[in-house]
């Protein structure tokens, strides 16, 4: 386990660089094999832990990695639906498809996706809604499998705007499902990573 | 680059695996956004069209306006990009 210290444990309110506000935290440092949910962030508001909404994630070599080859997301309670959420994710083509991190998830059938996907070269926002899957934004970007992208995906009222490695901005201006939604995470799959997971406000 | 506004057919089955989404991202590598926020309950991929606002090389703009799966007709504007 990896247990909270200091005033981080107290209030998961730690300032970051500029105004930002690190409300969760996690390098996932731990045991291999330890699921998320048996994991501590490193700052997280109050004593918030992971929750399994689909499948499994555990950690492997100090990174979040995927277990399932279906949809698995992952989630945390930031206590903010604005925020910017970010992890550094690395696709694996034992699985491949479009996964990454994901903000305001409901359950496993309503979240927003920020994704990467190899094989169509793509970065992509999804509304997934009611287990439908829309693709409201998206740049063709090349993607290598085995190579890590840091992605961004920042939710203020019905704006969400996503980047990769900082650039190819993408946005979508009518956000409204899940808009309150305060629990974001991860959804990668099997052989999938992702690694140094923050939620900021803003 | 060119920045334009785009009248696209919906492709897809809403699946994971098949995502609604505009047809023409299968075809020409862009960047792009939906501007018509159509609800996710209410798209039909087939007749439904929606809007899109995509930045994109000046080529590629060339090439969907001669090609016959959407043509002149389906740019409702576009500028140069950064104006």
């Amino acid at each position: 386990m990896h247990a909270d210290t200091g005033i981080s444990a107290l209030t998961g309110l730690i300032p970051s660089s500029g105004s930002a506000v690190t409300l969760v935290s996690d390098t996932f440092t731990d045991t291999g094999g330890t699921n998320l949910t048996a994991h501590t962030p490193d700052i997280r508001p109050g004593s918030n832990a992971w929750v399994a909404v689909a499948g499994t994630i555990d950690i492997q070599a100090n990174k979040a990695q995927g277990e399932n080859s279906a949809n698995q997301y992952y989630s945390i309670d930031a206590g903010q639906a604005d925020v910017t959420i970010s992890a550094d994710v690395t696709p694996s083509a034992t699985t491949a498809g479009s996964w990454g991190i994901s903000g305001r998830i409901s359950d496993a059938s309503n979240s927003w996706d920020v994704t990467v996907n190899a094989s169509a070269g793509s970065f992509r926002l999804y509304e997934h809604n009611a287990g439908v899957y829309t693709i409201r934004a998206s740049a063709a970007v090349t993607i290598n499998n085995g190579t890590a992208y840091t992605l961004a995906g920042q939710f203020s009222g019905q704006n969400v705007t996503a980047t990769i490695n900082g650039g190819n901005q993408i946005s979508y201006g009518s956000a409204t499902l899940n808009q309150s939604t305060t629990k974001h995470g991860l959804n990668v799959p099997t052989a999938w990573t992702a690694d140094n997971f923050k939620v900021t406000n803003p | 680059m060119i920045r334009a506004r785009l009248v696209i057919p919906w492709k897809g089955t809403g699946k994971l695996a098949d995502p609604y989404r505009p047809r023409i991202v299968d075809d020409y590598p862009m960047q792009q956004q939906d501007v018509t926020a159509q609800p996710v309950a209410s798209i039909i991929p087939g007749p439904n069209l929606l809007t899109i606002e995509a930045i994109m090389p000046d080529a590629t703009l060339a090439d969907i306006e001669a090609d016959p799966n959407y043509g002149p007709g389906a740019v409702l504007w576009s500028e140069p990009y950064p104006g």
